[in-house]
Protein backbone atom coordinates (compact mmCIF):
# COMPACT_ATOMS: atom_id res chain seq x y z
CA UNK A 1 0.00 0.00 0.00
CA UNK A 2 1.36 3.37 -0.99
CA UNK A 3 1.84 6.01 1.79
CA UNK A 4 0.18 9.74 2.04
CA UNK A 5 2.26 11.95 3.25
CA UNK A 6 0.64 14.98 5.45
CA UNK A 7 1.74 17.85 7.23
CA UNK A 8 0.23 20.90 8.72
CA UNK A 9 -0.18 22.48 11.65
CA UNK A 10 -2.94 22.02 14.89
CA UNK A 11 -6.22 21.47 11.59
CA UNK A 12 -4.07 18.34 10.92
CA UNK A 13 -2.40 17.31 14.09
CA UNK A 14 -2.85 13.82 14.81
CA UNK A 15 -2.79 14.18 18.75
CA UNK A 16 -4.91 17.99 18.60
CA UNK A 17 -5.83 19.11 22.58
CA UNK A 18 -8.22 21.90 22.31
CA UNK A 19 -6.29 24.41 24.38
CA UNK A 20 -9.26 26.41 25.38
CA UNK A 21 -10.95 22.79 26.72
CA UNK A 22 -7.88 20.78 27.84
CA UNK A 23 -9.93 18.63 28.90
CA UNK A 24 -12.41 18.10 25.74
CA UNK A 25 -11.42 14.40 24.36
CA UNK A 26 -10.51 15.46 20.77
CA UNK A 27 -9.13 11.63 19.82
CA UNK A 28 -11.46 11.79 16.66
CA UNK A 29 -10.61 10.57 13.21
CA UNK A 30 -8.58 13.42 11.64
CA UNK A 31 -8.67 14.26 8.13
CA UNK A 32 -5.59 12.42 6.42
CA UNK A 33 -6.62 8.86 8.00
CA UNK A 34 -10.44 9.35 6.27
CA UNK A 35 -8.26 10.88 3.18
CA UNK A 36 -6.28 7.71 3.18
CA UNK A 37 -9.04 5.27 3.73
CA UNK A 38 -10.87 6.93 0.46
CA UNK A 39 -7.30 7.03 -1.08
CA UNK A 40 -6.37 3.08 -0.35
CA UNK A 41 -2.90 4.71 1.42
CA UNK A 42 -1.38 4.46 4.49
CA UNK A 43 -1.24 7.98 6.55
CA UNK A 44 2.10 9.44 7.70
CA UNK A 45 0.66 12.19 9.45
CA UNK A 46 3.39 14.94 10.22
CA UNK A 47 1.04 17.73 11.43
CA UNK A 48 1.78 19.28 14.69
CA UNK A 49 -0.06 21.79 16.75
CA UNK A 50 0.68 25.73 16.19
CA UNK A 51 3.80 24.54 13.68
CA UNK A 52 4.59 27.26 10.92
CA UNK A 53 5.50 26.42 7.48
CA UNK A 54 8.93 25.82 7.99
CA UNK A 55 7.73 23.22 10.05
CA UNK A 56 5.51 21.59 7.25
CA UNK A 57 8.03 22.09 4.68
CA UNK A 58 10.81 20.89 6.40
CA UNK A 59 8.88 17.20 7.90
CA UNK A 60 7.93 16.99 3.90
CA UNK A 61 11.53 17.30 2.85
CA UNK A 62 12.77 14.98 5.15
CA UNK A 63 10.54 12.34 4.80
CA UNK A 64 10.49 12.51 1.34
CA UNK A 65 14.56 12.35 1.33
CA UNK A 66 14.66 9.56 3.72
CA UNK A 67 12.01 7.57 1.74
CA UNK A 68 14.81 5.56 -0.50
CA UNK A 69 12.15 3.75 -2.81
CA UNK A 70 10.14 6.83 -4.05
CA UNK A 71 7.45 4.84 -5.78
CA UNK A 72 6.35 4.25 -2.24
CA UNK A 73 5.09 7.80 -2.03
CA UNK A 74 1.05 7.68 -3.43
CA UNK A 75 0.61 11.22 -2.30
CA UNK A 76 2.36 13.79 -0.77
CA UNK A 77 -0.16 16.86 0.58
CA UNK A 78 0.83 19.98 1.92
CA UNK A 79 -1.50 21.92 4.30
CA UNK A 80 -0.15 25.22 4.83
CA UNK A 81 -0.38 27.65 8.05
CA UNK A 82 -0.41 31.37 8.94
CA UNK A 83 2.78 32.79 7.37
CA UNK A 84 3.60 34.98 10.58
CA UNK A 85 4.53 31.73 12.59
CA UNK A 86 8.50 30.81 13.28
CA UNK A 87 9.42 27.39 13.51
CA UNK A 88 12.82 26.63 14.59
CA UNK A 89 14.46 22.58 15.45
CA UNK A 90 16.46 22.51 19.18
CA UNK A 91 18.60 19.75 20.48
CA UNK A 92 17.30 16.48 20.48
CA UNK A 93 16.37 16.00 23.93
CA UNK A 94 14.81 12.74 24.79
CA UNK A 95 14.00 11.29 28.35
CA UNK A 96 15.92 7.74 28.39
CA UNK A 97 13.14 6.64 30.84
CA UNK A 98 10.31 6.81 28.44
CA UNK A 99 9.08 3.62 26.84
CA UNK A 100 12.02 3.16 24.06
CA UNK A 101 9.77 2.04 21.36
CA UNK A 102 7.93 5.32 21.73
CA UNK A 103 11.55 6.87 20.72
CA UNK A 104 11.60 7.58 16.98
CA UNK A 105 7.72 7.98 17.13
CA UNK A 106 8.47 10.89 19.41
CA UNK A 107 11.76 12.37 18.97
CA UNK A 108 10.53 14.16 15.48
CA UNK A 109 8.14 16.16 17.43
CA UNK A 110 10.32 17.03 20.31
CA UNK A 111 13.28 18.39 17.89
CA UNK A 112 10.48 21.51 17.13
CA UNK A 113 9.20 24.22 18.14
CA UNK A 114 7.40 27.03 17.24
CA UNK A 115 6.36 30.75 18.40
CA UNK A 116 2.87 32.43 16.97
CA UNK A 117 4.87 35.52 15.49
CA UNK A 118 8.39 35.48 14.37
CA UNK A 119 9.86 38.43 16.06
CA UNK A 120 12.16 38.96 13.37
CA UNK A 121 10.70 40.55 9.88
CA UNK A 122 7.62 41.99 8.91
CA UNK A 123 4.01 40.02 7.19
CA UNK A 124 5.87 40.59 3.88
CA UNK A 125 9.41 38.46 4.44
CA UNK A 126 6.52 35.89 6.15
CA UNK A 127 4.99 35.39 2.63
CA UNK A 128 8.21 35.33 0.78
CA UNK A 129 9.45 33.06 3.02
CA UNK A 130 6.05 30.94 2.94
CA UNK A 131 5.74 31.37 -1.08
CA UNK A 132 9.42 29.99 -1.49
CA UNK A 133 8.72 26.67 1.01
CA UNK A 134 5.55 26.24 -1.33
CA UNK A 135 7.83 26.34 -4.44
CA UNK A 136 10.70 24.76 -3.27
CA UNK A 137 8.07 21.83 -2.30
CA UNK A 138 6.52 21.89 -5.80
CA UNK A 139 10.23 21.34 -7.32
CA UNK A 140 11.38 18.63 -4.81
CA UNK A 141 7.87 16.22 -6.03
CA UNK A 142 8.21 17.05 -9.64
CA UNK A 143 12.31 15.65 -9.27
CA UNK A 144 11.02 12.75 -8.37
CA UNK A 145 7.33 12.61 -10.14
CA UNK A 146 5.84 12.50 -6.81
CA UNK A 147 2.27 13.07 -6.81
CA UNK A 148 1.80 16.61 -4.76
CA UNK A 149 -1.26 19.03 -3.64
CA UNK A 150 -0.77 21.88 -1.71
CA UNK A 151 -3.31 24.48 -0.42
CA UNK A 152 -3.84 26.67 2.51
CA UNK A 153 -5.43 25.28 5.41
CA UNK A 154 -5.45 28.63 7.19
CA UNK A 155 -5.25 31.94 5.17
CA UNK A 156 -1.22 33.10 5.08
CA UNK A 157 -1.98 36.62 6.35
CA UNK A 158 -5.64 37.81 6.88
CA UNK A 159 -5.70 36.88 10.68
CA UNK A 160 -2.12 38.70 10.88
CA UNK A 161 -3.53 41.50 9.30
CA UNK A 162 -7.14 41.80 10.86
CA UNK A 163 -5.33 41.83 14.37
CA UNK A 164 -4.70 38.57 15.89
CA UNK A 165 -6.59 37.12 18.41
CA UNK A 166 -5.79 35.71 21.71
CA UNK A 167 -8.08 34.11 24.37
CA UNK A 168 -8.01 36.41 27.67
CA UNK A 169 -8.14 33.48 29.99
CA UNK A 170 -8.66 36.03 33.06
CA UNK A 171 -11.89 37.63 31.45
CA UNK A 172 -13.03 34.55 30.25
CA UNK A 173 -12.91 35.80 26.51
CA UNK A 174 -10.97 36.72 23.25
CA UNK A 175 -9.21 40.02 22.40
CA UNK A 176 -7.43 41.46 19.63
CA UNK A 177 -3.53 42.49 19.45
CA UNK A 178 -3.18 45.89 16.29
CA UNK A 179 -1.54 45.25 13.12
CA UNK A 180 2.16 46.03 13.94
CA UNK A 181 2.01 48.61 10.78
CA UNK A 182 0.95 51.83 10.05
CA UNK A 183 -0.12 51.21 6.48
CA UNK A 184 -2.05 47.84 6.17
CA UNK A 185 -3.58 48.70 3.03
CA UNK A 186 -0.28 49.19 1.63
CA UNK A 187 1.27 45.95 2.83
CA UNK A 188 -1.72 44.18 1.69
CA UNK A 189 -1.68 45.80 -2.11
CA UNK A 190 2.84 44.21 -1.76
CA UNK A 191 1.35 40.64 -1.00
CA UNK A 192 -1.36 40.69 -3.80
CA UNK A 193 1.58 41.82 -5.88
CA UNK A 194 3.84 39.44 -4.26
CA UNK A 195 1.54 36.85 -5.27
CA UNK A 196 0.81 37.76 -8.48
CA UNK A 197 4.63 37.56 -9.01
CA UNK A 198 4.91 34.22 -8.02
CA UNK A 199 1.94 32.68 -10.11
CA UNK A 200 4.12 31.83 -13.22
CA UNK A 201 6.08 29.78 -11.03
CA UNK A 202 3.18 27.92 -9.66
CA UNK A 203 1.53 24.70 -11.06
CA UNK A 204 -2.07 26.08 -9.53
CA UNK A 205 -3.83 22.35 -10.57
CA UNK A 206 -2.06 21.30 -8.03
CA UNK A 207 -2.62 23.99 -5.53
CA UNK A 208 -5.54 24.25 -4.13
CA UNK A 209 -7.41 28.15 -3.60
CA UNK A 210 -4.45 29.22 -5.74
CA UNK A 211 -3.74 32.56 -6.00
CA UNK A 212 -5.11 32.40 -2.10
CA UNK A 213 -6.55 36.20 -3.07
CA UNK A 214 -10.06 36.47 -2.15
CA UNK A 215 -10.58 38.84 -4.93
CA UNK A 216 -9.31 36.68 -7.71
CA UNK A 217 -11.22 33.57 -6.36
CA UNK A 218 -8.51 32.22 -4.45
CA UNK A 219 -9.48 30.64 -0.73
CA UNK A 220 -8.41 29.06 1.93
CA UNK A 221 -9.80 25.81 2.94
CA UNK A 222 -10.42 27.40 6.86
CA UNK A 223 -11.99 30.66 5.03
CA UNK A 224 -13.96 28.65 2.74
CA UNK A 225 -14.12 29.76 -0.81
CA UNK A 226 -15.14 33.83 -0.49
CA UNK A 227 -16.26 33.35 2.94
CA UNK A 228 -15.81 32.78 7.11
CA UNK A 229 -15.48 29.44 8.05
CA UNK A 230 -18.32 29.70 10.33
CA UNK A 231 -20.61 31.44 7.14
CA UNK A 232 -19.58 28.57 4.91
CA UNK A 233 -20.21 25.56 7.66
CA UNK A 234 -23.25 27.41 8.66
CA UNK A 235 -23.35 28.94 11.85
CA UNK A 236 -24.75 25.95 14.13
CA UNK A 237 -21.43 24.96 14.96
CA UNK A 238 -21.64 21.81 12.89
CA UNK A 239 -18.10 21.65 11.26
CA UNK A 240 -15.93 23.29 14.26
CA UNK A 241 -15.66 22.38 18.27
CA UNK A 242 -17.55 25.96 18.73
CA UNK A 243 -17.41 29.28 18.03
CA UNK A 244 -14.80 30.24 20.87
CA UNK A 245 -11.98 26.69 19.26
CA UNK A 246 -12.94 26.94 15.26
CA UNK A 247 -10.69 23.50 14.97
CA UNK A 248 -12.78 21.36 13.28
CA UNK A 249 -14.65 18.43 14.84
CA UNK A 250 -15.24 14.80 14.03
CA UNK A 251 -17.53 16.27 10.80
CA UNK A 252 -15.10 18.61 10.00
CA UNK A 253 -12.46 16.48 9.53
CA UNK A 254 -14.56 14.40 7.87
CA UNK A 255 -15.66 17.51 5.50
CA UNK A 256 -12.20 18.48 4.57
CA UNK A 257 -11.58 14.83 3.77
CA UNK A 258 -14.15 15.05 1.33
CA UNK A 259 -13.22 18.06 -0.72
CA UNK A 260 -9.71 17.25 -0.63
CA UNK A 261 -10.59 13.74 -2.30
CA UNK A 262 -12.95 15.18 -4.66
CA UNK A 263 -10.53 18.12 -5.44
CA UNK A 264 -7.52 15.37 -6.08
CA UNK A 265 -10.25 12.82 -8.24
CA UNK A 266 -11.43 15.96 -10.46
CA UNK A 267 -7.75 17.44 -11.11
CA UNK A 268 -6.35 14.23 -11.70
CA UNK A 269 -3.81 14.12 -9.43
CA UNK A 270 -2.95 10.59 -8.73
CA UNK B 1 25.58 36.60 -23.05
CA UNK B 2 24.35 34.18 -20.72
CA UNK B 3 24.62 35.34 -17.07
CA UNK B 4 26.49 33.97 -13.75
CA UNK B 5 23.81 34.30 -10.76
CA UNK B 6 26.11 34.14 -7.64
CA UNK B 7 25.37 33.75 -4.22
CA UNK B 8 27.54 34.26 -1.00
CA UNK B 9 28.46 36.00 2.32
CA UNK B 10 30.96 38.73 2.19
CA UNK B 11 33.43 37.16 0.76
CA UNK B 12 31.84 37.25 -2.28
CA UNK B 13 30.51 40.93 -1.67
CA UNK B 14 31.00 43.21 -4.34
CA UNK B 15 30.65 45.91 -1.92
CA UNK B 16 32.46 44.23 0.86
CA UNK B 17 34.05 47.20 3.48
CA UNK B 18 36.53 45.91 5.83
CA UNK B 19 35.10 46.33 9.68
CA UNK B 20 38.68 46.09 10.99
CA UNK B 21 40.00 49.21 8.41
CA UNK B 22 37.21 51.02 7.11
CA UNK B 23 39.14 53.22 5.39
CA UNK B 24 40.59 50.37 3.36
CA UNK B 25 40.06 50.81 -0.29
CA UNK B 26 38.43 46.97 -1.01
CA UNK B 27 37.19 47.26 -4.45
CA UNK B 28 39.55 45.13 -5.93
CA UNK B 29 36.91 42.75 -8.16
CA UNK B 30 35.88 39.81 -6.32
CA UNK B 31 35.45 36.23 -7.45
CA UNK B 32 31.82 36.18 -9.20
CA UNK B 33 33.08 38.93 -11.55
CA UNK B 34 36.21 37.38 -12.13
CA UNK B 35 34.65 33.95 -13.00
CA UNK B 36 31.77 35.61 -15.28
CA UNK B 37 34.68 37.48 -17.10
CA UNK B 38 37.16 34.20 -17.32
CA UNK B 39 33.56 32.49 -18.57
CA UNK B 40 32.07 35.26 -20.64
CA UNK B 41 29.36 35.92 -19.29
CA UNK B 42 27.47 38.54 -17.75
CA UNK B 43 27.29 38.76 -13.61
CA UNK B 44 24.43 38.72 -11.10
CA UNK B 45 26.12 38.72 -7.93
CA UNK B 46 23.53 38.51 -4.80
CA UNK B 47 26.67 38.32 -2.53
CA UNK B 48 25.88 40.49 0.93
CA UNK B 49 28.46 40.94 3.76
CA UNK B 50 27.62 39.03 7.13
CA UNK B 51 24.33 37.05 5.02
CA UNK B 52 23.11 33.78 6.01
CA UNK B 53 21.98 30.64 4.18
CA UNK B 54 18.62 31.70 4.23
CA UNK B 55 19.51 34.93 2.54
CA UNK B 56 22.05 33.43 -0.24
CA UNK B 57 18.89 30.74 -1.31
CA UNK B 58 16.55 33.03 -1.41
CA UNK B 59 18.17 35.68 -3.56
CA UNK B 60 19.41 33.03 -5.87
CA UNK B 61 16.23 31.01 -6.08
CA UNK B 62 14.51 34.89 -6.84
CA UNK B 63 16.56 35.55 -9.84
CA UNK B 64 16.57 32.03 -11.18
CA UNK B 65 12.54 32.08 -11.11
CA UNK B 66 12.27 35.81 -12.25
CA UNK B 67 13.87 34.70 -15.37
CA UNK B 68 11.69 33.72 -18.00
CA UNK B 69 13.85 31.69 -20.35
CA UNK B 70 15.79 29.29 -18.05
CA UNK B 71 18.84 29.14 -21.45
CA UNK B 72 20.23 32.56 -20.39
CA UNK B 73 21.38 31.45 -17.26
CA UNK B 74 24.94 30.70 -17.57
CA UNK B 75 25.92 29.00 -14.70
CA UNK B 76 24.61 29.40 -11.00
CA UNK B 77 27.64 29.10 -8.18
CA UNK B 78 26.68 28.87 -4.04
CA UNK B 79 29.46 29.78 -1.82
CA UNK B 80 27.45 29.15 1.49
CA UNK B 81 28.52 30.33 4.54
CA UNK B 82 27.58 29.45 8.49
CA UNK B 83 24.41 27.71 9.18
CA UNK B 84 24.42 29.78 12.51
CA UNK B 85 23.47 32.67 10.87
CA UNK B 86 19.93 34.30 10.74
CA UNK B 87 18.96 36.24 8.22
CA UNK B 88 15.16 38.01 7.62
CA UNK B 89 13.38 40.77 5.55
CA UNK B 90 11.97 44.32 6.57
CA UNK B 91 11.47 45.77 2.94
CA UNK B 92 8.87 44.92 0.33
CA UNK B 93 11.22 44.32 -2.48
CA UNK B 94 13.96 41.75 -2.67
CA UNK B 95 16.89 43.52 -2.92
CA UNK B 96 20.15 43.71 -0.91
CA UNK B 97 18.70 46.35 0.81
CA UNK B 98 15.72 44.29 1.83
CA UNK B 99 17.62 41.93 4.26
CA UNK B 100 19.03 41.91 7.49
CA UNK B 101 21.16 39.49 9.12
CA UNK B 102 22.78 38.88 12.95
CA UNK B 103 25.58 36.45 13.49
CA UNK B 104 23.99 34.18 15.24
CA UNK B 105 19.87 32.71 15.33
CA UNK B 106 17.48 33.69 18.15
CA UNK B 107 16.50 30.57 18.71
CA UNK B 108 17.42 26.71 17.72
CA UNK B 109 20.58 24.58 18.15
CA UNK B 110 23.42 23.68 15.70
CA UNK B 111 21.92 20.67 14.79
CA UNK B 112 18.66 22.44 13.50
CA UNK B 113 20.76 24.84 11.93
CA UNK B 114 23.24 22.85 9.99
CA UNK B 115 19.53 20.58 8.54
CA UNK B 116 18.19 23.62 7.75
CA UNK B 117 20.98 24.88 5.42
CA UNK B 118 21.47 21.30 3.77
CA UNK B 119 17.83 21.48 2.41
CA UNK B 120 18.44 24.58 1.34
CA UNK B 121 21.82 23.15 -0.64
CA UNK B 122 19.28 20.38 -1.90
CA UNK B 123 16.34 22.71 -2.63
CA UNK B 124 18.96 24.87 -4.99
CA UNK B 125 20.32 21.83 -6.77
CA UNK B 126 16.72 20.39 -7.37
CA UNK B 127 15.67 23.87 -8.82
CA UNK B 128 19.04 23.90 -11.09
CA UNK B 129 19.04 20.51 -12.29
CA UNK B 130 14.48 20.98 -13.24
CA UNK B 131 15.62 23.73 -15.30
CA UNK B 132 18.92 22.30 -16.49
CA UNK B 133 20.44 24.98 -15.23
CA UNK B 134 24.61 24.39 -14.60
CA UNK B 135 25.30 24.81 -10.97
CA UNK B 136 28.33 24.86 -8.64
CA UNK B 137 28.22 25.24 -5.02
CA UNK B 138 30.47 24.77 -1.80
CA UNK B 139 31.31 26.33 1.96
CA UNK B 140 33.06 29.37 1.19
CA UNK B 141 33.73 29.22 4.95
CA UNK B 142 32.76 25.87 7.30
CA UNK B 143 29.55 26.01 8.40
CA UNK B 144 30.00 25.01 11.93
CA UNK B 145 33.41 24.76 13.20
CA UNK B 146 33.78 28.38 14.44
CA UNK B 147 30.42 27.75 16.26
CA UNK B 148 31.30 24.58 17.90
CA UNK B 149 34.55 25.61 18.93
CA UNK B 150 33.25 28.67 20.57
CA UNK B 151 32.56 32.04 18.67
CA UNK B 152 35.58 34.18 18.10
CA UNK B 153 35.18 38.23 18.57
CA UNK B 154 34.68 39.54 14.95
CA UNK B 155 36.79 41.86 13.80
CA UNK B 156 36.07 45.20 14.60
CA UNK B 157 35.82 43.64 18.34
CA UNK B 158 39.48 42.30 18.00
CA UNK B 159 40.59 45.96 16.26
CA UNK B 160 38.54 48.48 18.31
CA UNK B 161 37.16 46.69 21.08
CA UNK B 162 40.28 44.88 22.49
CA UNK B 163 39.15 41.99 22.41
CA UNK B 164 41.69 38.87 21.71
CA UNK B 165 41.16 35.80 19.30
CA UNK B 166 41.37 33.01 21.58
CA UNK B 167 40.51 34.38 25.28
CA UNK B 168 37.72 35.64 24.19
CA UNK B 169 35.98 33.09 22.46
CA UNK B 170 32.57 32.13 23.86
CA UNK B 171 32.01 29.04 25.18
CA UNK B 172 29.72 26.53 22.83
CA UNK B 173 26.54 25.68 24.55
CA UNK B 174 26.04 22.61 23.84
CA UNK B 175 27.80 19.23 24.26
CA UNK B 176 30.41 19.36 21.98
CA UNK B 177 31.58 15.66 21.60
CA UNK B 178 28.21 14.46 20.86
CA UNK B 179 27.25 17.29 18.55
CA UNK B 180 30.20 16.78 16.31
CA UNK B 181 29.44 12.83 15.77
CA UNK B 182 25.96 14.03 15.50
CA UNK B 183 26.62 17.26 12.85
CA UNK B 184 28.79 13.93 10.35
CA UNK B 185 25.66 11.96 10.67
CA UNK B 186 23.15 14.97 9.51
CA UNK B 187 25.80 15.86 6.41
CA UNK B 188 26.84 12.56 5.07
CA UNK B 189 22.47 11.54 5.28
CA UNK B 190 22.85 13.97 2.13
CA UNK B 191 25.66 12.56 0.33
CA UNK B 192 23.68 10.76 -1.77
CA UNK B 193 21.97 13.47 -2.81
CA UNK B 194 24.39 16.23 -2.97
CA UNK B 195 27.49 14.62 -3.06
CA UNK B 196 27.69 12.48 -5.82
CA UNK B 197 27.80 14.39 -9.21
CA UNK B 198 31.05 16.04 -7.79
CA UNK B 199 29.08 19.32 -8.25
CA UNK B 200 29.81 20.01 -4.53
CA UNK B 201 33.11 20.80 -4.42
CA UNK B 202 34.26 19.57 -0.94
CA UNK B 203 31.63 17.97 0.04
CA UNK B 204 31.06 16.28 2.55
CA UNK B 205 32.10 19.41 4.78
CA UNK B 206 32.71 17.65 8.08
CA UNK B 207 35.70 17.39 10.47
CA UNK B 208 34.25 14.05 12.70
CA UNK B 209 38.30 14.07 14.34
CA UNK B 210 38.09 16.98 15.71
CA UNK B 211 41.08 17.76 13.36
CA UNK B 212 40.65 21.58 12.39
CA UNK B 213 38.99 20.74 8.62
CA UNK B 214 40.70 17.54 8.71
CA UNK B 215 40.06 16.13 4.76
CA UNK B 216 40.93 12.56 5.65
CA UNK B 217 39.08 10.73 8.22
CA UNK B 218 40.71 7.39 10.09
CA UNK B 219 39.93 5.14 7.53
CA UNK B 220 41.23 6.96 4.97
CA UNK B 221 37.63 8.59 3.50
CA UNK B 222 37.55 12.35 2.35
CA UNK B 223 35.99 14.35 4.58
CA UNK B 224 35.50 17.28 2.08
CA UNK B 225 36.77 21.15 3.12
CA UNK B 226 35.26 24.96 3.31
CA UNK B 227 37.27 26.77 0.26
CA UNK B 228 39.20 29.41 2.30
CA UNK B 229 40.95 26.19 4.11
CA UNK B 230 41.38 24.26 0.60
CA UNK B 231 42.91 27.37 -0.62
CA UNK B 232 45.31 28.63 1.73
CA UNK B 233 44.78 27.84 5.78
CA UNK B 234 45.70 24.29 5.02
CA UNK B 235 49.24 24.83 2.96
CA UNK B 236 49.92 28.07 4.13
CA UNK B 237 49.76 28.57 8.37
CA UNK B 238 52.50 27.35 9.66
CA UNK B 239 55.15 29.85 7.42
CA UNK B 240 51.83 32.08 7.18
CA UNK B 241 52.11 31.97 3.59
CA UNK B 242 48.00 32.48 4.04
CA UNK B 243 48.75 35.83 4.57
CA UNK B 244 48.85 36.48 0.52
CA UNK B 245 45.48 36.13 0.50
CA UNK B 246 43.69 37.24 2.91
CA UNK B 247 43.72 41.16 4.63
CA UNK B 248 45.24 40.18 7.21
CA UNK B 249 45.89 38.39 10.38
CA UNK B 250 42.98 40.56 12.26
CA UNK B 251 40.72 40.68 8.98
CA UNK B 252 40.82 37.31 7.24
CA UNK B 253 38.47 38.01 4.22
CA UNK B 254 40.16 37.63 0.89
CA UNK B 255 42.65 40.33 -0.75
CA UNK B 256 42.82 40.94 -4.15
CA UNK B 257 45.30 37.99 -4.56
CA UNK B 258 43.09 35.87 -2.59
CA UNK B 259 40.11 36.82 -4.72
CA UNK B 260 42.11 35.25 -8.26
CA UNK B 261 43.35 32.13 -6.13
CA UNK B 262 39.32 31.89 -5.75
CA UNK B 263 38.21 32.79 -8.82
CA UNK B 264 41.38 30.48 -10.48
CA UNK B 265 40.47 27.12 -8.47
CA UNK B 266 36.30 27.59 -9.44
CA UNK B 267 37.50 27.61 -13.12
CA UNK B 268 39.40 24.58 -12.86
CA UNK B 269 36.71 22.95 -11.18
CA UNK B 270 34.23 24.03 -13.52
CA UNK B 271 36.16 22.62 -16.60
CA UNK B 272 36.64 19.09 -14.66
CA UNK B 273 32.85 19.20 -14.35
CA UNK B 274 31.35 20.65 -17.39
CA UNK B 275 34.39 20.97 -20.05
CA UNK B 276 33.87 23.12 -23.15
CA UNK B 277 29.60 22.98 -22.16
CA UNK B 278 29.81 26.52 -20.29
CA UNK B 279 28.58 29.41 -22.03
Amino acid sequence: MKKLIVSGCSWTDNIYRSSIYPEMDCSWTKWPVHLAKKLDMTPVNLGRSGAGNEYIYSTLHDKIIQTKDKSEIGLVVAAWTESHRRDYQNIEQFDSTYDQSLRNKILWRNTWFSDQVDSRGNILYFMKKALRYQLSLQTLCERWDIPYVQFQMIHPYDNYMDGLEYFDVENNKKRKLDYPNFHPEKDEDNIVRLIRDTWPSIDDNKYLGWPIIYTEKGYSVSGGYDLSWLMHFGSDDKYIIDKVDTHPNAKGHEWIANFLHTEIIDRDLI
Amino acid sequence: MKILIAGGDSNADKRFRSTAYPSLDTSWPKWPELLSEKLNMRTCNTARGGAGNEYIFSRLQSEIMHIEDKSQIGLVVAGWTQCHRQDWQLDSGNTVFSWASQRVHDHGHLIGWMRKTLRYQLALKIMCDAFNIPLIQFHMIHPYDDYIHGLQPVEADLMFGGKKLDEDREKYPGNYEKDMNKLVSVILAYDKHLGQDGKFIGWPVSNKWQRLYSKVDEDGNDLGFPLDYHLWWEKRLEDRGYLEYVISDLDVHPSAKGQLLITEFLHGELEKIYGNRLG
